[in-house]
């Protein structure tokens, strides 16, 4: 008798906005002023059911506070009568690459398992912190991946909950690093799951500040004020390149087993002993 | 009686070389391990370095982002790394993953560590994770490879991984893939094979590179992957654009793309160029099994 061995998910579905040279994701107008833009579409009336969605951020980093919060929106119908899907992804400091098009270079990502129905059409309205109009600034790239040959080897969600969202100031949840160089700061309440989650992003949107220290920082997210197990260290550098610009390491999808009701938490720290205080946010998916 | 939903595999160990007691205080700084080319010689492995000593669990995910040194528009700024493992734990090493192309990133502290790849694969606990690297000019360059290695899985039963990666298309002598003629202005060009697999793939990436040259047009590439000439489903779309600076934004190796694909498949990729007068880029596939 043969061994049987278990095989991938094998997703054989996708869909993307990455398809041509000229501009090769989709533009968006981030809102001003903590007000969101026009709502922009994304990707249209889906062939099939996806199970894994994929989105990276950039052209947020204006010579201002480019704290910048993105909505996920979601047309089930496949046209532009939007609702709320995934709310408030932190995108802040994201550089636009210059090469060409909407190029969303050292963007940032988030990767969520979650359903999405065959025929859904998704969206994306945003905001910034900052005052200054930005009409052509932004840049979205989505990719969407479903029709698993074995389902039973993958899991994904149906919804996602944000954690620790300021969302009048377009920030999430204020984290400071210890004033001693090198030091996790203490450990800060992000907010409490109110479902199980099944698979996590983290997110780091930027100082509170209009101008951005040359820094590197590491961050952890924990409970109990403890590193949860499973979880990397994440990176951002900032202001790498001269206008308030924040690349970031490690910002891997986790997957995990949270129990609904787990106080989440964050903290960092940071090179130098003048650390700005920063912003973060969780997104649990459920 | 309720429903029983099943969960997610939720890995409870994660160990990664971007902790680290100082952090880079240099303008931008690096995250991870940093490896070196040969000094002095093209195309030839520089000097091994640990990335992850002793592993505390099995891990059955590797994750890695990667930014290579500030490229010059004077040198091949190709580059490739392999990843090694003593599963003793020390610095004896052995192949794990071979041939990870890495070049035209742009300086990691300033553009990024934009290469991402994402392996479901075994380590078994005790191993030592090592890196290597060859570049395709003289000048020694050095990449910043930062890692990730996930293990644990709270239900093993839903997450599968393979032990094995078998590299296709590598041209390790010009520290490059396999070249396909792109398209021009926007349309893509033939379908050109990359390689056969002997093994059965469970999941696989699609690692990427600018056109090997020392002058480099700026240029955006698009990249399919297929067999028989038709798009594999689920692949998705890879993108990378670079200028005469050499450094290339990359797109689309965002997650692992899990595939079933059959040993003695020939996979193929196509390339469109968004200039009149392309060069050529180059592909290599990563298959884990």
């Amino acid at each position: 008798v043969s061994l049987i061995v278990p095989r991938s998910p094998c997703l054989t579905f996708a869909a993307s906005n990455l398809l041509s040279n000229a501009s090769t994701t989709t533009a968006v107008t981030f809102g001003s002023s903590n007000a969101d833009g026009a709502a922009t579409t994304l990707l249209s009336a889906l062939a099939q059911d996806a199970h894994m969605l994929v989105v990276k951020f950039a052209g947020t980093n204006l010579a201002e506070e480019n704290n910048a919060l993105a909505d996920i929106l979601i047309d089930p119908a496949g046209g532009t009568s939007w609702a709320n899907f995934i709310d408030d992804l932190v995108c802040g400091f994201a550089q636009q690459s210059s090469t060409s098009g909407q190029d969303v270079g050292i963007g940032c990502i988030y990767k969520f398992p979650i359903w999405i129905p065959a025929g859904a059409s998704i969206g994306f309205q945003g905001r910034r912190a900052g005052a200054t109009a930005d009409p052509s600034g932004g840049a979205v790239q989505i990719a969407v991946f479903g029709k698993p040959t074995n389902p039973s080897m993958y899991w994904c969600g149906q919804r996602v909950e944000s954690l620790g969202i300021n969302a009048a100031s377009s920030r999430g949840a204020t984290v400071t690093p210890s004033a001693t160089t090198n030091t996790f700061g203490a450990w800060t309440a992000i907010g409490t799951s109110t479902r199980r989650y099944g698979a996590l992003n983290f997110g780091v949107n930027g100082p509170n500040a209009a101008t951005v220290t040359v820094q590197a920082m590491n961050w952890e997210i924990g409970d109990n004020s403890t590193r949860r197990g499973g979880t990397p260290t994440f990176r951002t550098m900032s202001d790498i390149s001269g206008t308030a610009v924040m690349r970031r390491v490690g910002f891997d999808l986790m997957h995990v087993d949270i129990p609904s009701g787990t106080a989440l938490q964050a903290r960092c720290k940071a090179v130098g002993t003048a650390g700005q205080a920063w912003n973060a946010a969780l997104y649990g998916v459920y | 009686v309720g429903l029983i939903l099943p969960g997610s595999a939720a890995f409870q160990f994660c160990v990664d070389n971007i902790e680290v007691a100082t952090l880079d205080s240099s303008t931008g700084g690096n995250a991870g391990t940093i490896v070196a080319s040969a000094s002095g010689s093209a195309n030839v492995d520089g000097t091994a370095v640990t990335a992850l000593t002793a592993l505390a669990c099995d891990c059955h995910l590797l994750t890695l982002e990667i930014g290579v040194s500030a490229p010059t528009n004077t040198n091949d700024n190709s580059q490739q790394i392999d990843v090694l493992i003593d599963r003793a734990g020390g610095t004896s090493w052995s192949s794990l993953i071979d041939d990870l192309l890495v070049g035209f990133t742009g300086d990691s502290r300033i553009v990024g560590q934009p290469v991402c790849f994402y392996f479901p694969i075994w380590i078994p606990a005790g191993a030592s994770i090592g890196l290597q690297t060859r570049a395709g000019t003289t000048v020694q360059r050095s990449a910043a490879v930062a890692m990730r290695a996930y293990g644990r899985p709270t239900r093993p039963h839903l997450w599968w991984c393979g032990q094995a990666v078998e590299t296709l298309g590598s041209v390790p002598a010009s520290s490059k893939g396999t070249d396909i003629v792109p398209g021009a202005s926007a349309a893509f060009g033939s379908w050109t094979t990359i390689g056969t697999s002997t093994r059965r793939y469970g999941a696989m990436q699609l690692g990427f590179q600018l056109p090997s040259t020392s002058v480099l047009s700026t240029s955006s590439y698009v990249w399919n992957i297929g067999y028989n000439s038709v798009q594999l489903p689920g692949t998705g779309i890879y993108r990378a654009s670079g200028d005469t600076n050499e450094r290339g934004n990359r797109m689309g190796q965002h997650v692992p793309t899990w595939c079933d694909i059959a040993a003695g498949t020939v996979i193929q990729g196509r390339v469109s160029s968004s200039i009149a007068s392309p060069q050529n880029p180059s592909c290599c596939i990563y298959g884990v099994y």
